[in-house]
């Protein structure tokens, strides 16, 4: 039985609709949820589909390898556009300097108060990413996160390491994910000492991260900002650069899910397959982090306790409850 | 290859029956696999393609080599970047090979993938073709800064430093990294590191540059200077050693003055002292015997004699602050150093830098820094030497110093050559206290293995003395070749090189005349009219005889600028050739402006100089002046002629010079 949904992306090739069907029957756990995101997706606008079109992207595929070699293709040329050539843009920006994520024809801003603050997970850069005293920064990193008798010259360390960061491997157009901070914040008490030792790993089933299976203990580090530090855009009336994700907008990734064209934030499958609604998650421009954004340094090292077919089961029965889209995915998840 | 199944291994080791696919697969078709991983299409767990390379950084500290794992994966990573080095200017293979470098930056385990890194090193400019933003060259020498072995790479990261024209804007970060992870010299390992610092400097230096040439936006190279000082400096932490450094960068150069205390705030530098008052200028009329006499009190150690020189430096840099006229207190700052050396080396090295510090120009700070180091550091000493005579060439001081110093570091044979060369050159009799012993060969291969300046400085003087020795000149020449042959292999960046390299490329068969010199450079440079020039090297071919016709007699050297400026104009192409004429008339221009203050009017040279201006505006000399220049060198070609041969015969006049009469006399 083919898979149907109001996405726009299999209507613009017949081979390709008839390919992501394949996929379905095929039944493989990894493959299945990109597919049906593929049939579903309503945040994708007809321009930007027809663009992945005319990238190769959307055809008759071999199979999903072939299918995420095209997709990370077009994600170079128009959304993780590498940007070495130049710090990458920040303040207000030109929609020259953005990843087609945020360009009007995507059609998918959205909008939060200034004042909300955002949580980002990132992993703690490596050497290639801050060649010069690595170490030192990693140390500093730490103790400004622990936020205790900060040594100042720390702030200096971590300030520098961060615009390395910026402007290295990291230094691309891609859309950073992010979170809401008041949907996390009973995880964190006034100091690490309180906080709930295994936010790491509830952060990261929480926002759906894909950091799993962990071969090793994976040291994040947690950043948390106000939306009003966002880069805007002019075409935007100085509005921050917020949109709600799309499968055109990250890596083809078993635990991403679409939302409905009437929801104004995207939604993270929860991984402990838990809680009332899934947590908001959002995309902004590329910016200019500070020490002060620096929240939390942990440990992701446990695997996550429910599987991913059954997180997106019960992630689409919340989605369908908080969007009073009854229908919704029922063509595709059933 | 493996003759096992590796599974069974890591199925223990992770205590696991299931392994994730991709390692299954790797355990069949580990080259595929890695292929895949690196080109982003296999994603380990969803995770983006770049975290996916982060992820098998993971697995490397997981599995080691258990099963072979880091063995099968080095060699794949190793074929990779050899299968995927020359086709770099295809868009997906050089994003696989970007992350292949980050991989193996990241791994220093890679042993077989480093040694490929070091392998095509020359071939690294192959990697300049891939397409804009994956910094392809700067994720390599990153990865090659950790694959380092020995310390043959050092000057690569000094030229990087300097952050050439093709170079990304943030390529000095990794030559920070390179010189960090290069191996220290032995008086520096596990102690502060000079040379980290001083190629930290450089970069600050070179985006200044990029900013003022305009190819950067000054927010962003200030922000890439504080990273890379505030970093560096918490890695290699010692404030004398770093406002030594910036110190040594800050000689001269106003440009660069402000970037420089602005990005090194945090080691405060001494400000520069001011009067309290504005009026009553100090007289400095009776401060050259004030000098001399507290400088032989020094040298005697006579009590209260430091205190007296530190009054009257202080006097005399207020003057100098004031007037802008700091010859004063260079004089007494190196006559003190001189002074002190013996007793107190270190008093006169920090006199003797700060002497350098207000005019770099004037070669006695230099002179009496070797003078200060040659009892401590006779190395170190022997190397500044080597610097001190390519910067001031027509020095006989320089020269002097350089073979009291060669004495001291036991180069007895170096040292001789110098003293016959001082001889020859200045016809001055030189006898220095080096004794007639053998070369300390432990010393000269701790010099010779360790300084391309060195290697250079002698093959300078080597090639020189081919011109003025009639004492088998053929012989001299081959050992500059055969010591420029030494720096090419060893230092094949080093900046120096192609320069020396030039000037050793014409044979020598002509005697040590001006004419003849003359003659040979007018040759190239008419065969060179409007011909493209594509290179460096190429420039300095066609510089290098103009320059060895000032090495010849110092007297051509205004027709050896004015002859150098012409042929750069006089060629086509490349922003090089303008930099290059512009060099040469702004030299002619100091020259000339330096004439006029000993000799001011009347002179032959005056008058040269005043019809050479008439002719070529030798002011305002900039960019946007070279087409002006162009057009003006292109009109007037027979009046600089005449003006060129005027200067290298000044008392046959132009009128009866004939070119080919005086070859054939000669």
């Amino acid at each position: 039985v083919a898979i149907t949904g109001n996405g726009v992306l299999p209507t613009l090739d017949a081979g390709f609709a008839g390919f992501l069907d394949s996929v379905q029957q095929a039944d493989k756990a990894d493959d299945v949820p990109k597919a049906r995101n593929a049939v579903l997706d309503e945040r994708v606008t007809l321009a930007r589909a027809t663009v992945y079109a005319q990238h190769g992207a959307a055809v008759a595929h071999g199979n999903v390898d072939t299918w995420a070699k095209e997709h990370n293709s077009y994600l170079n040329a128009h959304v993780a556009v590498p940007w070495a050539n130049a710090p990458s843009p920040h303040g207000q920006i030109s929609p020259d300097e953005v990843a087609s994520t945020f360009r009007p024809d995507a059609g998918n801003e959205t909008r939060l108060s200034g004042t909300y603050m955002l949580v980002r997970i990132i992993r703690m850069p490596r050497a290639v990413d801050i060649p010069i005293n690595h170490r030192g920064f990693t140390d500093a990193v730490r103790r400004v996160a622990g936020g205790v008798d900060t040594d100042p010259a720390d702030g200096t360390i971590v300030e520098a390491g961060l615009r390395l960061l910026d402007s290295g491997r990291a230094n691309t157009l891609a859309p950073r994910w992010v979170g809401l901070w008041m949907e996390v914040r009973e995880l964190f008490g006034d100091n690490p000492d309180e906080d709930d030792p295994s936010w790491p790993n509830r952060l990261r089933d929480r926002f759906g991260l894909p950091y799993l299976p962990v071969p090793s203990p994976l040291e994040i580090l947690l950043l948390r900002y106000r939306v009003r530090e966002l880069p805007t855009g002019a075409w935007r009336r100085g509005q921050p650069l917020l949109t709600v994700p799309s499968l055109l907008d990250g890596w083809l990734c078993e635990q991403f899910c679409p939302v409905p064209e009437n929801e104004t934030a995207g939604r993270a499958v929860n991984l402990e397959a838990y809680g009332d609604a899934p947590n908001r998650e959002y995309l902004h421009a590329p910016m200019r982090h500070r020490p002060e954004h620096v929240y939390r340094v942990g440990t992701i090292d446990e695997d996550p306790k429910c599987d991913l077919l059954k997180a997106r089961k019960v992630h689409i029965e919340k989605l369908r409850a908080v969007t009073q889209r009854a229908d919704y995915a029922i063509g595709t998840d059933g | 290859m493996m003759n096992h199944d590796p599974t069974e291994a890591w199925r223990q080791l992770l205590d696991t029956g299931r392994l994730p696919a991709w390692l299954e697969g790797f355990s069949h078709d580990p080259y595929g696999i890695t292929a895949r991983i690196l080109a982003g299409d296999m994603l380990l767990g969803g995770l983006s393609p770049d975290e996916s390379v982060d992820s098998l950084v993971d697995w490397i500290s997981v599995l080691g080599d258990v099963g072979g794992f880091v063995s099968l994966l080095d060699q794949s990573v190793a074929r990779l970047v050899a299968d995927a080095w020359g086709v770099a200017g295809d868009a997906d293979r050089a994003v696989a090979l970007g992350r292949a470098f980050d991989l193996i930056a990241e791994s220093p385990q890679l042993e077989s993938a480093g040694a490929k890194l070091r392998d095509a090193v020359s071939e690294r400019a192959t990697l300049d073709l891939a397409p804009a933003g994956i910094d392809l060259l700067g994720r390599y020498l990153n990865a090659l800064a950790v694959h380092q072995t020995d310390r043959q790479l050092i000057p690569l990261w000094h030229t990087l430093a300097e952050l050439p024209t093709g170079t990304i804007w943030h390529a000095g970060r990794y030559a920070v990294r390179g010189m960090e992870v290069a191996p220290a010299l032995p008086p520096e390992d596990g102690a502060f590191r000079h040379e980290v610092a001083q190629v930290a400097v450089e970069v600050v230096r070179s985006l200044t540059r990029k900013v003022v040439e305009g190819e950067l936006d000054s927010t962003a190279a200030h922000d890439e200077q504080r990273a890379i000082a505030q970093l560096c400096f918490s890695s290699n932490p010692g404030d004398q050693g770093w406002r030594q450094a910036v110190g040594d960068s800050l000689l001269g150069d106003a440009m660069y003055e402000d970037s420089l205390r602005d990005v090194f705030a945090f080691l405060r530098l001494p400000a520069l002292p001011t009067l309290e008052s504005s009026s009553d200028l100090p007289d400095p009329g009776g401060w050259a015997r004030e000098a001399k006499a507290i400088a032989a009190d020094l040298l005697a150690g006579a009590a209260g004699a430091f205190t007296r020189a530190q009054k009257l430096l202080a006097t005399q840099r207020a003057y100098a602050v004031r007037t802008g006229q700091p010859s004063y207190v260079v004089l007494s700052l190196s006559n003190f150093a001189g002074a002190v050396r013996g007793h107190d080396p270190g008093v006169a090295e920090s006199w003797s830098r700060e002497a350098i510090w207000w005019q770099p120009s004037e070669a006695s700070g230099w002179t009496a820094l070797v003078g200060a180091i040659a009892l401590g550091e006779p190395v170190r000493a022997v190397e500044l030497a080597w610097s001190a005579t390519a910067r001031f060439p027509e020095n006989v001081n320089a020269w002097t110093v350089l073979a009291r110093a060669l004495g001291r570091a036991k180069l007895f044979d170096t040292a001789s050559l110098i003293e016959r060369y001082i001889q020859r050159r200045f016809d001055e009799s030189a006898s220095f206290p080096m004794g007639d012993g053998k070369d300390d060969p432990a010393s000269r291969a701790q010099l010779l293995d360790n300084s391309p300046t060195a290697l250079l400085g002698e093959a300078r003087v080597r090639r020189r003395e081919s011109y003025v020795s009639t004492d088998a000149p053929a012989t001299r020449l081959s050992q500059a070749r055969d010591l420029i042959a030494r720096v090419k292999q060893q230092w094949p960046e080093h900046r120096a090189l192609n320069g020396e390299a030039a000037l050793c490329g014409v044979p020598n068969d002509l005697a040590g005349d001006a004419v003849n010199g003359y003659l040979e450079a007018r040759e190239l440079r008419e065969s060179r009219r409007g011909t493209r020039i594509r290179s460096d090297t190429e420039i300095d071919a066609l510089v290098a005889p103009w320059k060895r016709l000032r090495e010849r007699d110092v007297a051509a050297t205004p027709a050896s600028l004015l002859g150098r400026g012409r042929a750069c104009l006089a060629a086509v192409d490349g922003d090089g050739l303008d930099a290059e004429a512009l060099h040469a008339f702004s030299r002619l221009a100091s020259w000339g402006a330096g004439h006029r203050r000993s000799y001011p009017t009347n002179t032959f040279e005056s008058n040269w100089l005043e019809r050479v201006d008439s002719v070529i505006d030798l002011t305002d000399l900039g960019a946007t002046k070279i087409q002006w220049l162009r057009a003006a060198e292109a009109i007037n070609r027979a009046t600089l002629d005449e003006l060129e041969e005027d200067a290298v015969v000044p008392i046959e006049r132009s009128a009866e010079f004939d070119p080919s009469a005086a070859a054939a006399a000669i």
